[in-house]
């Protein structure tokens, strides 16, 4: 909300400069997010009004104007604005005066002395666009500065006002926590009831009590059509960041700036069923509004009718068909309480925000009505004369917001709030704040103002006297304690433990959105259902995601594309399936796992870079030797490098080659590697046993076998490891062979079978019987033939 | 003398002591070194027949030869043992000076991976809690419409829950817009005192410049029959100091959210310009990180603690503001751009 600091002094004066007023009412919880100045005229700029006009000789677009600067001065000055006319009153810039950076000088044009120009708000640098001269109001006193008439000496202040101080959107609410912060006492504008001319009425019924708690109109007839709106009222509009429209709305618009009361002002000759009724829309009705468009009325919206159709969006905006407009003589004037929730059901079921609903929404003085009325009659009647009848009240008050009393505990202040404030301080402190204090045993009986929303019980008030009080001036105490003793057990294996082997194996993390593009999921993972987003911000961000494939293969295709040839990344984070979320760790790899370099061959990655760190951060659990790797073929990849990864017979991931067509689509050649893991399934770490360490010399025995190539060597491995018997320490698969020498649908495998007791040296003979039982169980289980 | 070299006498002796001698500090090469042992000492050399022949003296004059020759013998060992020592040096010497290796060249190289910065954050936030005795704790990013809005003080009409903020499932599930439900899910379980943070993604239906649809928080909680608004005060100006490792100053400003009270935003002074005033801060000095309060008594109606027995704070913080004022980075949707030269720099 912006609020200009000369508008406030009038209502209370603190003698504080802007950027003083802006510190303390942001430290009270008003923040100020900017604090701007006004930007003044050059000071030889006066209030000038043309007393006669005539023709320029030489060009009939220039004409000459005596303009008077002062109780007896007169100037001439040419001028070639379309709007200057005699009796009007302008801005004159006297010689002296700098106006868009040039000063202004007496000098001939075309012939003819001109003494000083008359100027547009653009020109001056107090409005953003102007059509011509700047029209002043008649009685703005000639020979004035026009810094000093228009007060331009003042500061503008931007304040985000909280959602639950509704109270603080006005001059009125803002200066009483001014007056609440600083002390400085606050000086109410007087508001008297204007004389009834007449009793004209307009019949009015409020069907929507509810909604509508409090409806308060009057007519005023015969405005003149001829009014403006004073300089001093457009200045403060303009300062508050409204233009102005037609003196009667600018009046409205005034009010509620000043007071915090919206108003609505309609032209009753414009009613084609006169009357006003305040109901619920009901289906199939709608509405043309004063911004031209055109609603579908929810139906329950409430809404501001005549005897037959709806007129207004009732405490949202007026329709266009009873519009105030240049010719308008007679006028309604509606000022209501309009429930908080009924507001915000409009605002929500059509998506329009005003001024307006914003102060209903959020809580208008339910007892301010009759005064707001009171005070834009006044304003009419000044600005427009007229003929106002009575004051229409009809008020539901069971039905309007009560506030009620509440206790406020001495001792709970500082229990909260943990400094000791004194007695007299706390009960100053309410008193400022609310309606009545009474003080009780222990405390105070308060009870608050209506426009206080925020305050229904002691907490409410104890965060009154902490804001009022200072929270600057509440001490600080730093206390660390552990309430429990914390343990840390060695066999959780820590996320961060994870991320080092990524590291070191030369991936980056990434953090890619849990919503992902549908059409890239499908492909990815086709046989799950991601769960839908009823409100996207875009199609390709619509569905949570089933595995972290599609975001970190998103992240590799954006860094591919700018040509980085190591893309290494990983993703730790959820994935949303249909029976819950998951915690999981993906990874993606593609291209040199070893750039080019002097002192080694560079290497693209292949499957089992992969494999070997999905081994290195299985064994952080210490039971790597229970995981196993199985050819499966799983959606997504490339059919013949495809794992499942299995953990005591449960699957706990998957890695593989992502499916070549996936890649090809996007004019991708390289292999993209991928893998996912259960995050859980890596929570636990055995605990670390000590097995011994042998004195005695191990015996190593390479055997090479011959076997069908289709045989995984899993399985050969698992063979000799059962066979071998408990002398086996090390197996250790050095080579595979197929290709030339053997048979085309054979492979070689050799192992190193290490052999090792704790207790004593081995013999050899013991060593040769092993050899023979696992030469003898792969002939049986594979026909595995010893290459000698 | 049939073969002269072999008859004693002081002078042949001297002379071949001395021949010698002069042959040994001429060999260059261990093997040259070895022709001379063997031409000298070996068991046809010359002074080994020498000592042979003393046996033709007369017999008191056998001793002292015998003492003479086995004198110039020793001497000749010990200039043979240190001329190879000498050699076997200057081999080695030359030897080295071969294998020099240029200790300039770049290190055999692997790649490197890192953390996202993000997570360096979020690590370093947890440890700083850790230690001062917080729990850490997790909930669920899809949650319900209870523990997103209703137990947090949020009812169904209130401005905060406008569809444009958050994003649904349906009429009651949502992507969790802040990490405060975990408050409530712990509080459920769990009786006072208690003492934890919560950190991770949180969604907000909203995309430009300065906001990304998700984000991340880090919430804590503290209650039990003792804690105060000088409490929060005092354990929020230790965290961000320890964060930034800065004598920050450190401001509490009055401000609202709808499940603390007395609620507060709090302000530290620039990283960038010490308070002096500079864009980042808008020339005010001083920045807006973080957002906490007292635990609005509502709260405790939903978990069954006692709220006249018990008071707490709560605060909440952004990952991605802290993490751009701490390292500098100036633009929020870099995070979720993954981008690797951004990576890299955090490795």
């Amino acid at each position: 909300m912006l609020i200009s600091c000369r508008w406030l002094d009038e209502w209370v004066r603190t003698y504080l400069d802007e950027t003083e007023l802006a510190h303390r009412l942001t430290m009270g919880g008003l923040e100020v997010n900017e604090t701007t100045r006004i930007n003044q005229c050059h000071e030889d700029v006066v209030v000038g009004k043309v007393l006669e006009i005539a023709e320029h000789p030489d060009n009939p677009e220039l004409k000459l104007c005596m303009v008077a600067c002062g109780p007896q001065e007169t100037v001439d000055v040419v001028c070639g604005a379309p709007n200057v006319a005699p009796g009007f009153t302008y801005p004159l810039a006297l010689p002296g005066a700098i106006i868009d950076g040039q000063e202004i000088r007496a000098k001939f044009i075309r012939g003819t002395r001109s003494e000083g120009m008359l100027c547009s708000e653009k020109e001056l640098g107090i409005g953003e666009e102007s059509n011509g001269l700047l029209e002043l109001s008649e009685d703005a006193p000639t020979g004035a500065t026009l810094n000093d008439y228009l007060q331009l000496d003042d500061a503008v202040l931007d304040i985000d006002v909280t959602p639950n101080r509704a109270d603080c959107f006005s001059v009125a609410g803002i200066a009483r926590e001014v007056s609440i912060l600083t002390g400085n006492a606050i000086q109410l504008p007087e508001i008297q009831s204007v004389q009834l001319a007449n009793y004209t009425e307009m019949p009015v019924r409020v069907e929507s009590v509810e909604d509508c708690p409090r409806y308060v109109g009057r007519m005023i007839e015969n405005i003149s059509t001829r009014a403006v709106t004073p300089d001093w009222m457009r200045e403060r509009l303009r300062r508050s960041g409204l233009r102005c429209l037609h003196p009667i709305v600018d009046v409205t618009n005034y009010v509620m700036l000043e007071l915090g009361q919206p108003m609505h002002a309609l032209d009753p000759d414009l009613l084609d069923a006169p009357g006003i009724v305040v109901r619920h829309a009901v289906k199939g009705e709608s509405l043309d509004l004063l911004d031209g468009s055109n609603l579908k009325l929810v139906e329950g919206t409430q809404v501001i009718a005549d005897l037959e159709k709806p007129i207004g969006l009732a405490g949202v905006m007026g329709g266009i068909s009873t519009g105030i407009h240049a010719n308008t003589q007679n006028v309604f004037l509606e000022a209501a309480f309009f429930a908080p929730k009924a507001a915000r059901f409009s605002v929500r079921s059509h998506d329009i925000r005003t001024d307006a609903s914003h102060r209903f929404e959020r809580g208008v003085d339910p007892h301010l009505q009759v005064l707001a009325m009171e005070r834009a009659t006044a304003l009419i009647l000044e600005i427009a004369g007229g003929q106002p009848g009575p004051v229409l009240n009809l008020c539901t008050s069971k039905q309007l917001p009560h506030k009620q009393a509440c206790m406020v505990r001495y001792s709970r202040i500082e229990r909260v709030l943990g400094v000791g404030i004194s007695r007299n301080e706390v009960e100053s402190i309410l008193v400022s704040v609310n309606r009545s204090v009474v003080p009780r045993s222990g405390g105070w009986k308060v009870m608050p103002y209506s426009y206080r929303f925020d305050l229904n019980e002691e907490h409410d008030q104890i965060e009154e006297i902490a804001r009022v009080y200072g929270y600057e001036k509440i001490p600080s105490n730093l206390r660390i304690r552990h309430e429990q003793p914390r343990n840390v057990s060695e066999t959780t294996v820590r996320s961060s433990e994870i991320r080092d082997v990524l590291h070191r194996g030369g991936y980056f993390e990434a953090i890619t959105y849990s919503f992902v593009d549908p059409e890239m999921q499908q492909k990815i993972n086709p046989s799950i259902a991601g769960k839908q987003l009823a409100n996207p911000i875009a199609e390709n961000l619509s569905v949570m995601r089933t595995s972290l494939w599609p975001g970190l293969f998103h992240v590799f295709h954006e860094n591919y594309r700018r040509r980085k040839e190591q893309i290494f990344l990983y993703e730790i984070g959820r994935i949303f399936l249909p029976e819950g979320e998951k915690n999981m760790i993906g990874g993606l790899a593609c291209g040199m796992i070893v750039s080019e370099q002097w002192a080694q061959e560079k290497r693209t990655v292949d499957f089992f870079d992969v494999k070997a760190l999905l081994t290195c951060i299985y064994d952080l659990t210490g039971a790597g030797d229970r995981v196993e790797f199985r050819a499966v073929n799983n959606e997504g990849l490339h059919p013949g490098c495809s794992a499942s990864i299995y953990f005591d017979e449960q699957q706990v991931g998957v890695a593989g080659q992502l499916h070549p067509t996936l890649l090809q689509q996007r004019g991708i050649d390289e292999p993209v590697y991928v893998f996912q893991l259960e995050m859980d399934a890596l929570a636990q770490r055995q605990r670390y046993q000590f097995k011994g360490v042998s004195r005695y010399p191990p015996i190593v025995r390479d055997l090479s076998f011959l076997l069908d190539r289709e045989i995984p060597v899993q399985s050969v491995e698992n063979t000799i490891r059962h066979s071998a018997g408990d002398f086996l320490t090390n197996l250790n698969l050095f080579d595979v062979y197929s290709g030339t020498g053997i048979d085309f649908n054979k492979k070689s495998v050799t192992y190193r079978l290490t052999f090792r007791l704790n207790t004593r040296t081995l013999t050899d003979q013991e060593v040769d019987v092993a050899v023979e039982a696992v030469i003898h169980q792969l002939k049986q289980d594979f026909n595995a033939t010893l290459r000698t | 003398m049939t073969d002269g070299t072999a008859m004693y006498s002081l002078s042949a002796l001297d002379s071949l002591v001395t021949q010698a001698g002069a042959e040994i500090a001429e060999a260059e090469e261990e093997a040259q070194l070895e022709a001379v042992r063997v031409r000298y000492l070996g068991k046809k050399g010359s002074l080994t027949r020498l000592l042979k022949s003393i046996g033709n003296l007369p017999v008191e004059e056998r001793p002292q030869a015998g003492q003479v020759i086995n004198r110039a013998k020793r001497t000749l060992d010990t200039r043979l043992q240190f001329r190879r020592a000498e050699l076997r040096d200057q081999q080695q010497r030359k030897q080295l000076g071969t294998e020099t290796v240029d200790v300039t060249l770049p290190g055999r190289s692997w790649a490197q991976g890192g953390p996202h910065p993000l997570t360096r954050t979020m690590v370093r936030m947890e440890e700083i809690f850790s230690h001062a005795g917080f729990d850490i704790a997790f909930g669920p990013e899809i949650e319900d419409d209870f523990h997103n809005f209703e137990a947090l003080n949020i009812p169904p009409d209130h401005p905060a829950r406008a569809m444009q903020d958050t994003f649904y499932f349906d009429d009651d599930l949502l992507l969790r817009t802040h990490t405060s439900p975990v408050q409530i899910r712990y509080m459920k379980t769990r009786q006072p005192p208690i003492r934890v943070v919560a950190s991770g993604r949180v969604y907000r239906c909203d995309s430009d410049v300065t906001h990304t649809p998700m984000f991340h928080q880090l919430e804590g909680l503290v209650v039990d029959d003792s804690t105060t608004f000088a409490d929060l005060k005092g354990i929020l100006e230790y965290f961000v100091r320890e964060f930034f490792e800065a004598d920050l100053d450190v401001r509490f400003r009055p401000s609202y959210f709808p499940f603390t009270e007395p609620s507060a935003e709090v302000d530290i002074s620039c990283v960038f310009c010490e308070g002096a005033g500079c864009n980042v801060c808008k020339r005010s000095g001083w920045l807006e990180v973080l957002g906490c309060g007292m635990v609005h008594p509502a709260l405790y109606e939903h978990v069954d603690i006692d709220s006249e027995i018990n008071t707490g704070y709560a605060f909440g913080m952004g990952v991605e503001r802290f993490t751009m004022l701490r390292y500098g980075v100036n633009d929020l949707r870099l995070f979720f751009e993954n981008d690797l030269d951004m990576l890299s720099q955090f490795r």
